[in-house]
């Protein structure tokens, strides 16, 4: 195959600094750490399991792995927003790869919130991304609007290809959501939105990690995330990348 | 009784391991890092060796080395609470491939840490096999080309 290239970067000239090295190397240590007590949860959850059967002690054990289970998303969560964590980048058709993305956007938002995809016609550029990466970045967005919107809402997300700058420009949008406590208070930055914890401090729930985890995978892939509205009627993100094409 | 082998300078890990193993009807020795693993492997046989990356005293590369070069053709499946594939630039540095380096040595599967039961069990079952005669391809290290990273599913 010919080689590709990205036309630009999007966030070229972009003021978003990168995970600083220190804070980076803390993550991947404590995500290291985790990874160690969370594979011992996990064996010995399994042998609880085993010697319960069907009676005594299976239905705690099950939760005890569900636990578990959330834990080591938190952790690959993490490793992304270190910056650990593999790409092997490849060449996607964007639309293809929303639609069979559907089911599970709509599991994670939830049966109360409702979804609408708007995919140009679903003829997209194609995009060079690493699948599972871009995938865990659409679901931890998604994650992250469907837990401030509650109940009720839709979540919308209009893609197209811009011609004017050479991206597919993908809006998501928490249309009829209420904002997130903190984008309410005097004090918000919305510069401050993809720092963790910054948004779910203030909600009680969520990773704290799904916005930075989404713009760095976003980043690493030539493209930007960025907070473009938050209003009566929501927030609104634009997630852009680069379209991709031979030489 | 099949015998394996656990080195990893976690004892969380490695109690947590020997029962998981026990369960599934292993003799299992521990050793807390490659040096006392050497000396664990030089007085008993094993069929498996399932080892841990990142030791602060002789790592899981170093062992694999040394296990080599005293010829001894155990499978050996490498283990790491960090990721293994290529990680993109990070501090101006590309990490190294540690898979590839696992490969390299002769490591017959990798498991990304947390594995599950399941995928612990897949691996038994690809490194050792239902027989429990270990798969030692002739002359060189067991399975050198076949590695494969356990870390779908999660």
């Amino acid at each position: 195959m010919d080689e590709l290239a990205p036309e630009e970067s999007a966030h070229a000239g972009n003021e978003h600094e990168a995970v600083p090295d220190a804070m980076a190397s803390l993550a991947r240590g404590v995500a290291h750490d985790f990874n160690n007590l969370l594979l011992a949860m996990m064996l010995y959850a399994d042998l609880v399991a085993w010697k319960a059967g069907d009676g005594e002690g299976a239905a705690e054990a099950r939760e005890i792995r569900r636990a578990v289970d959330r834990g080591c998303r938190l952790t690959r969560q993490l490793q992304s927003y270190a910056g650990s964590d593999p790409l092997s980048a490849e060449t996607l058709d964007l639309g293809e790869f929303l639609r069979e993305m559907e089911p599970r956007l709509r599991h994670v938002l939830g049966p109360d919130i409702a979804l609408d995809m708007w995919l140009d016609g679903g003829v997209l550029w194609p995009v060079n991304a690493d699948a599972a990466h871009l995938k865990e970045a659409f679901l931890a967005l998604a994650g992250e609007i469907g837990i401030w919107m509650g109940k009720g809402g839709t979540m919308v997300l209009d893609v197209g290809n811009r011609s004017q700058d050479g991206f597919i420009a993908i809006g998501v949008d928490g249309d009829g959501a209420r904002l997130p406590p903190v984008a309410t208070q005097a004090a918000f930055d919305p510069a401050r939105v993809f720092e963790p914890y910054y948004i779910s401090r203030t909600l009680g729930a969520g990773s704290g990690l799904g916005l930075a985890a989404c713009r760095t995978v976003v980043e690493h892939a030539g493209g930007a995330l960025e907070l473009e509205r938050w209003d009566a009627r929501g927030m609104r993100f634009t997630l852009r990348l680069p379209r991709w094409r031979e030489l | 009784m099949r015998r394996i082998l656990v080195i990893d300078d976690d004892e969380i890990v490695r109690n947590a391991l020997q029962a998981a193993l026990k369960m599934r009807g292993f003799s299992v020795r521990l050793a807390k890092d490659g040096v006392d693993g050497m000396r664990e492997i030089s007085h008993r046989t094993v069929d498996l060796v399932f080892v841990d990356i990142f030791m602060p005293t002789m790592d899981g590369f170093e062992f694999i080395r040394a296990l080599r070069k005293a010829e001894h053709q155990v499978p050996v499946v490498v283990m790491s609470g960090m990721k293994m594939r290529p990680a993109f630039p990070c501090g101006g540095v590309d990490a190294p491939d540690y898979l590839r380096m696992a490969q390299a040595l002769g490591a017959v599967r990798a498991l990304q840490k947390p594995f599950s039961p399941e995928e612990l069990t897949a691996v038994l079952e690809a490194s050792i096999g239902a027989s429990g005669r270990a798969q030692v391809s002739p002359g060189g290290a067991a399975g050198a080309g076949g590695l494969a990273l356990m870390v779908a599913g999660r």
